[in-house]
């Protein structure tokens, strides 16, 4: 038992725990509207109820399937910027200045425009989603490709390497951690990018995802319904960076020995 | 004998922002099938720049280099380096994938031969009980040797060692000096070897080319007899006649 307690993990989860307690208590012994902020059991209880109905897992999915379009379009796009950028010296200025350009602006922003060219559909979400990942990931992806030690590449060369298999058999997998760590981080934007992007779309269109399984319930006064939307969002991005980005980062980056030192 | 290298009045430049700058100067010499060719000097006379030109990463402004008569162009797995550099080795990579992957690519083996290939020379440097693990698990010393194994399994021409001890503690590098010379008695691969140390260069080389600085060009070339021994009055004798011909004017 004691041993038990001295893992973090534990400890986190007691914590979890006891907000939940202190949440119930206070919803109870307090003069709390329900309507406005149900008790935990009630969410629980209703978050449980649409899982199993499939409701709530079939919101999820919708945002994740956007999502995953708008990560591998935008990767895709991202390694053949790093690409142009790493073999011309005009690339990698053309690379620079779009970043600086576009990093700071939040991708949300750009929805009205999407709105007017794409229209109420997934390709606005997706061309937001795009936007949110291509950009750090061509710069993450960047630092990683320039950063291989030139031994590496002559080592590569020296085993008759070159072109495009110099880049899949040296500079890829040399530069890996910094492409992790560019999926890390286009993965946090894009999940925060998509959620808000779905409660505007949703209003709209019928496409939408939690974003829009959130509003819609707020429209019609579920509020244990909000509560369970955002508690989703919570627990899907927990599960994302804390199991499987820990999980890839075990069996590659740890394992390896190579980290990408920013 | 006919010459397996043949370098003839190379001089290689580099561009720099206000023109170039001669490295190596006007450098000719031969190296036998079989030798140990070792190249000396102090820092920054050339000697990397000029093996990086024999492993064909730059090309000389002027000269030739010919391996076998076939002029070097580029480089390929018949002139295989073993750099300073630790980080030589694939980090993704085992022991056992470093030593696999180039003959995959290089000699494309089947994996089974591959992997069979690669074990024999992973037991002729001693690293058998550590094929499965990651190069940053390994010490310096064992790092050096997986080079090595990588590269004498690629079966190259010729073995290009660029100064790989030098970044070894003092009696690590003396047990791979050794090591060196026992992997030579057994696969008589040509070595064109790299150093800045006296002692290193008449231990291991049966000739000496020492170069002078400011460009880099040929001061002498040097018999070596002593060659393999580490004792002895004709080792001493010979370190001496380099340190003079190093200090020499
Ligand atoms: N990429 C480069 N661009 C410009 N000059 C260079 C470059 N590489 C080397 N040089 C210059 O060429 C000269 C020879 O360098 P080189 O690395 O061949 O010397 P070295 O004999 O190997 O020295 P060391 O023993 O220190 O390794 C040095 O003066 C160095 O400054
Ligand atoms: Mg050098």
């Amino acid at each position: 038992m004691k041993k038990l307690l001295h893992r973090p993990l534990v400890r986190k989860g007691g914590i979890v725990l006891a907000l939940l307690i202190m949440w119930e208590a206070w919803t109870r012994l307090g003069d709390v509207n329900p309507l406005l902020f149900p008790s935990a059991s009630q969410v629980l209880a209703s978050m449980i109820r649409s899982t199993a109905s499939g409701e709530l897992p079939g919101y999820a999915w919708q945002s994740l399937k956007v999502l995953l379009m708008g990560m591998a379009i935008g990767s895709v796009g991202a390694l053949v910027l790093t690409t142009v950028a790493v073999s011309t010296r005009l690339g990698a200025e053309i690379l620079e200045t779009l970043t600086a350009m576009f990093n700071p602006l939040p991708a949300i922003a750009l929805l009205p425009l999407a709105l007017l060219w794409f229209g109420l559909g997934v390709n606005s979400l997706i061309f937001v989603i795009i936007h949110s990942v291509l950009w750090p990931m061509a710069l993450n992806t960047y630092t990683g490709f320039v950063t291989v030690p030139p031994t590496l590449k002559r080592v590569g060369q020296n085993f008759g390497l070159c072109g495009w298999r110099l880049v899949t058999g040296i500079l890829l997998p040399a530069a890996f951690p910094y492409i992790l760590s560019g999926l890390k981080i286009g993965w946090a934007f894009a999940w925060r990018t998509i959620i808000a992007a779905e409660l505007v779309f949703g209003v709209a269109a019928r496409q939408g995802g939690l974003g829009w399984f959130i509003y819609q319930n707020r429209f019609d006064l579920n509020t244990d319904l909000v509560f369970a939307g955002l508690l989703t969002v919570i627990l899907i991005g927990l599960v994302v960076e804390n199991l499987i980005f820990k999980w890839v980062e075990r069996k590659t980056v740890l394992r390896w020995g190579m980290s990408a030192a920013h | 004998m006919a010459e397996l290298l043949s370098v003839r009045s190379v001089t290689i430049s580099y561009p720099t922002e206000t023109g170039t700058f001669t490295a190596v100067k006007e450098v000719s010499f031969g190296v036998a099938p079989g030798e140990k060719f070792v190249l000396l000097g102090p820092s920054g006379c050339g000697k990397s720049t000029l093996l990086k030109s024999v492993a064909g990463f730059i090309a000389p402004s002027a000269g030739s280099i010919e391996l076998e008569g076939r002029s070097i162009t580029r480089p390929g797995p018949d002139r295989v380096v073993i750099f300073q550099e630790f980080d030589q080795l694939l980090p993704w990579k085992t022991v056992l994938g470093n030593v696999t992957y180039p003959l995959r690519i290089a000699r494309r083996m089947a994996d089974g031969a591959a992997r069979e290939e690669a074990m024999r020379f992973i037991r002729m440097v001693g690293l058998e009980q550590f094929r499965d693990s990651y190069p940053h698990q390994l010490s310096g010393g064992m790092k050096q040797r997986v080079a090595i194994a990588r590269s004498l399994a690629l079966d190259p021409r010729m073995l290009l060692m660029d100064e790989p001890f030098a970044s070894l503690d003092a009696l690590t590098r003396r047990k791979m000096q050794e090591e060196l010379l026992g992997i030579w008695e057994a696969t008589r691969k040509t070595i064109l070897f790299v150093t800045h140390s006296i002692q290193e260069a008449v231990l291991l080389g049966d000739r000496i080319l020492v170069l002078s600085p400011g460009p880099g060009r040929v001061k002498r070339v040097l018999g070596n007899p002593a060659a393999g021994r580490r004792d002895g009055p004709e080792f001493l004798r010979a370190q001496e006649e380099v340190q003079a011909l190093l200090e020499a004017p």
